[in-house]
């Protein structure tokens, strides 16, 4: 969902690129503005294409609180799945800190409402996908959350670094001599 | 002497369990809670009385019965059937895309993303234990919420089968591999094989002289469903010589 409005911009680019090379110099600076204004475009959109309830800071968690992804994510060394918070571990500081920034405001009027935050999972493969992954064995190996997940310490609100296909877990089950046998994660 | 225990510990590691089952059949009773477990842990669904006319029920494992003499004097044998695991697996060479194989450890495979449906395993496997998804599988509310999320929900247009509990095996390795040991004999149950009240059935690798399934295929009873065909199966069916 989120990749789409960023993709539209991306296709638009070397069509008026293309309609707009001229031989003069004017040409060339129409054609730099208008990749320059596709490329804002594209930050802006992927910046604001998260459609998460609260624009949560990773960045202010990781960069300045000195949290760890697994102070939230739990599940990420121990279980199948690394898991989001509930609201009751949000409150569990911010009844307390940064009561007034309006991110927390708003956290607090779920809190209120006594409901948990709607977060939309950006990463995790469709129950149509028929894959199967498990965190933990993961963790055990010593793979960094960053190499799948991308440097989401510098993010605010997270966003999908990095697509998942079968070619890329492949590529590190085979760079790490893991198995490469197809039932390892379809079944 | 420490690199020797390093050494054996990795050979320890790398060994790779050969799977297989025992089911004895003097001590089967026939009573299909092997048939209810493994329905529910698969997410197998029921494929409705329209379909089940047609002959397209899906059971990855039945209990086949067989009547011997004249009623009253009539005496009932049971044979829970579920993929027999064939070393030679008929089902395999005829597949055009290599959506069924054996792994190392001797489990028929199933890949449901590589599979296009062509329906050619099913034809040729002679213990017919191979289903096809005619439909997309329906689980009417609140059914839908007890599927088990370890085991993918099959499309339609792709086959499905007995997976020997792949999904549990999996687990039982991750568990052993977390609390730091190697992988015990009956750490990895299927569904069938725990459900069992008589304990007939016995899973283990029977590449392991120390296994439970080891002993039993050793112990002089044991035999393979039509094993004329050659295809050399991983279950073996355990009954009194006559």
């Amino acid at each position: 969902m989120k990749g789409r409005p960023a993709a539209r911009a991306v296709r638009l680019e070397p069509a008026s690129a293309a309609r707009l090379s001229c031989t003069s110099l004017w040409g060339e600076f129409l054609v730099s503005l208008a990749m320059l204004s596709a490329l804002l475009l594209l930050v802006v959109q992927t910046a604001s294409a998260s459609e998460q309830p609260i624009g949560f800071s990773h960045t202010a968690h990781i960069e300045k609180a000195s949290m760890q992804c697994t102070d939230c994510h739990e599940g990420a060394t121990s279980r199948d799945s690394a898991g989001l918070p509930s609201i009751r571990k949000c409150m569990l500081c911010h009844q307390f800190i940064a009561t007034d920034l309006p991110e927390v405001v708003r956290l607090s009027e779920y809190w209120e409402r006594k409901h948990e935050v709607p977060w939309e999972r950006i990463y995790g493969f469709a129950k149509t996908a028929a894959v199967q992954f498990r965190h933990a064995p993961h963790a055990r190996a010593e793979i960094a959350c960053s190499q799948c997940h991308g440097d989401v310490a510098s993010m605010t609100v997270a966003v999908k670094a990095v697509t998942h296909t079968m070619g890329s877990c492949i590529q590190c089950h085979r760079d790490n001599s893991a198995t490469d046998d197809c039932l390892a994660c379809h079944f | 002497m420490a690199e020797q225990t390093t050494q054996q510990a990795e050979q320890g590691a790398e060994r790779t369990p050969q799977w297989a089952m025992a089911i004895d059949l003097d001590r089967c009773t026939g009573c299909e809670a092997c048939v209810v477990a493994c329905a529910s842990e698969n997410n197998v669904p029921t494929a409705g009385e329209d379909q089940a006319a047609m002959g397209r029920t899906k059971h990855w494992i039945r209990i086949d019965r067989y009547y011997e003499g004249e009623f009253p004097d009539i005496k009932v044998k049971y044979r829970p059937v579920m993929c027999q695991q064939c070393d030679e697996a008929p089902c395999e060479p005829v597949c055009p895309v290599n959506a069924t194989y054996q792994n190392a450890e001797g489990l028929n495979v199933q890949i449901y993303n590589r599979c296009i449906g062509t329906r050619y395993c099913a034809n040729n496997c002679p213990y017919t234990v191979r289903f096809f998804n005619w439909f997309a599988p329906e689980w009417a509310a609140p059914l839908n919420l007890q599927l088990n999320p370890d085991v993918s929900i099959r499309p339609a247009g792709v086959m499905e089968k007995c997976t020997f509990c792949a999904h549990k095996i999996k687990r039982a390795k991750l568990d052993a591999d977390a609390e730091g040991r190697e992988l015990a004999d009956g750490d990895a149950q299927p569904a069938c094989v725990q459900s069992c009240p008589a304990e007939a059935m016995v899973f283990g690798d029977m590449s392991d002289a120390d296994s439970k399934v080891a002993k039993q295929l050793g112990s002089g009873r044991s035999g393979q469903l039509l094993e004329s065909l050659g295809t050399k199966p991983r279950v073996f069916y355990l009954e009194k010589a006559d």
